[in-house]
């Protein structure tokens, strides 16, 4: 091999503040940094390492998502295989809402190259940290909201839901005003399971130092309200009581106290 | 009134062997007194204003929950701040991971002799959120920092927090890196493709959690899934009710992976690939996580998307 490789990393949601030690390494130490990142942390990481270039330059307005990623990936094996250390520094996790990641990585390894992904502080983290849900209780589904419409998402109104880009439902792009009909559709989905008086939490995680971060609190009949956002996220917690079996408690062993 | 390091200053002015011990061991002679990491720096590095604001502020305790994530490479740069503001930090770490943060501060102590193995974990919660609450309500900025995330899987952790808020303390949790995280990156799957679902192995079988087999779903502790210790290959062995619940909704040569995240920065990550039908037959490890591929792609329904298209094609008029 030429001496190419590839590191993916992730820079966190909080910028700059949620990057791993291992993650500013491999920023420092790359030839090239190709970056998809806020602008604080893409500010960071070429104060960092001025060989770097961002890849928002790949994408244009209007554009079907597919082009984009395509060429984020020959952008990337493009470099690995001039023989440069590569390092994809990507916002969040590098690995979860990104197609482009895991399409480089297999290619870059498939033709030889050392190709790793190195996990890092997600959006959903910061979420169970903020929000105290631990998935530890009764777990947690976590759903694109408007795959989990068109999808017909099978659910546990017992489990807490995590409705991802809620602000952004039914909106591929075309911009501009939130959908109402996706809206009242995911209100139409959710409301024989919980009812309308089930509260249920809007979220925005904090992207920057010293920032907090964001909830709102309101009754699930007024989902309409959400706003246009797509880094609003919005949290189902569960209803209802979670009652043990008895018969799959007593085949495991486990006494299940009478209530 | 700071009474703690007023306390302090009166020995030293009063008590012959108090003020040697100090002349001979500062750091020690302060620290077995109490005083937090502010406090001790204002008396090390004598600055008279500090310590008479000190004196006057009656000290606010607060917790700050953190996670170390799951190897060391993993320390974020807020959660060494984090570590190296508090006055006392207590952690529940592997060895390798306690000393990555020993050098952030100098009050560091392990919350691991809290798991005494006649301790049930109600037990455990309770003793840990006393220990890291006592410093907390007497003033004191307290860190307590876990494995992984300390919001995912951690009862004590969010024990504290809500005791602590509950008491009108401050307190925050700040996120680590997860084994989940790990396993994303390890396995190369995006839980956003399909969406994902997430459950303790045990509470998933206990209460019958509902699932969608087009989305991933994973278990966690399942090497905890056999509490009454049958014998490998009973019928009520934990795993066998696993294989026999999970049969009902995949096919017997569905192939899960039994995933075990790298303990350290020169560690592999454990990946082993295998079917459902072999389930039984397979011994975990405690940190053992399970992966469930989707049994297929879901597929949009095009009266959805085509409602969902309307909207966005409908003139602004009725809105």
């Amino acid at each position: 091999m030429n001496g190419g490789s590839l590191d993916i990393v992730g820079t966190g949601i909080r910028a700059v503040a949620q990057v791993t030690a291992e993650a500013r390494r491999c920023i420092e130490a790359a030839d090239l940094v190709l970056y998809a990142t806020d602008a604080v942390t893409a500010r960071w990481i070429e104060r960092l390492n001025p060989r770097a270039e961002s890849l928002d330059r790949l994408y244009a307005p209007g554009e079907p998502r597919r082009v984009t990623y395509e060429r984020t990936v020959a952008r990337i094996l493009e470099a690995v295989r001039q023989g440069r250390r590569v390092c994809a520094a990507y916002y969040g996790h590098p690995g979860v809402f990104v197609h482009a990641t895991h399409a480089s990585l297999r290619l870059a390894r498939a033709e030889g190259y050392p190709a790793r992904m190195l996990p890092a502080v997600s959006a959903s983290d910061c979420l169970f940290a903020d929000l105290g849900a631990d998935p530890g209780h009764r777990g947690c589904q976590s759903h694109e909201a408007t795959d989990f419409l068109s999808h017909h998402t099978v659910f546990d109104p017992a489990v807490p839901l995590i409705l991802w880009q809620v602000g952004i439902i039914g909106d591929w792009g075309y911009g501009g005003r939130p959908n109402r009909t996706g809206r009242r559709m995911l209100l139409d989905k959710l409301l024989p399971a919980y009812g309308p008086d089930h509260e249920v939490v809007l979220y925005q995680a904090a992207q920057f130092a010293a920032i907090p971060h964001l909830t709102a609190r309101f009754p699930l009949r007024r989902l309409q309200a959400v706003p246009g956002d797509p880094y609003c996220t919005l949290f189902v917690p569960p209803t209802g009581a979670s009652r043990p079996d008895r018969e799959v408690a007593a085949r495991l062993g486990l006494t299940v106290p009478d209530r | 009134m700071n009474q703690r390091l007023a306390d302090f200053l009166i020995d030293l002015a009063e008590d012959v062997a108090a003020r040697a011990a100090f002349e001979s061991d500062p750091a020690g002679a302060m620290a077995r007194a109490g005083l937090s990491a502010a406090e001790q720096a204002a008396v090390r590095s004598r600055d008279q204003r500090q310590i008479r604001l000190l004196l006057s502020r009656a000290p606010a305790g607060r917790l700050t929950v953190v996670g170390a994530g799951i190897r060391p490479a993993h320390l974020t740069p807020e959660i060494r701040d984090a570590i190296a503001g508090a006055d006392r930090v207590f952690h529940q770490l592997p060895p390798g991971l306690a000393a990555g943060i020993q050098p952030l501060n100098p009050c560091i102590e392990s919350l691991l002799d809290l798991y005494a193995p006649n301790r049930s974990p109600g037990e455990i919660t309770a003793a840990t959120v006393e220990r890291l609450l006592a410093p907390a309500r007497a003033g004191e900025a307290v860190c307590a920092v876990f494995h992984g995330h300390p919001g995912m899987l951690c009862f004590p952790a969010g024990a504290a927090i809500r005791q602590a808020r509950q008491e009108g303390l401050e307190a925050a949790m700040l996120p680590g890196v997860s084994a989940e995280d790990c396993l994303y990156a390890d396995l190369g799957i995006d839980p956003a493709t399909h969406g994902s679902q997430s459950f303790e192995a045990t509470d998933f079988l206990v209460h019958r959690r509902r699932f969608d087999v087009r989305s991933l779903l994973l278990l966690w502790q399942v090497g905890g899934l056999n509490p009454a210790g049958r014998p490998a290959r009973h019928p009520d062995h934990g795993l066998a009710v696993l294989a026999e619940t999970l049969r009902g909704h995949y096919p017997p040569d569905h192939r899960v992976a039994a995933y075990e995240a790298a303990a350290d920065d020169a560690s592999l990550p454990a990946i082993r690939w295998l079917t459902l039908a072999e389930l039984p037959d397979q011994e975990f490890s405690p940190f053992t996580t399970l992966y469930v591929p989707p049994l297929e792609k879901p597929v949009a329904d095009p009266d959805v998307i085509a409602r969902l298209q309307a909207d966005v094609a409908a003139p602004d008029d009725d809105r």
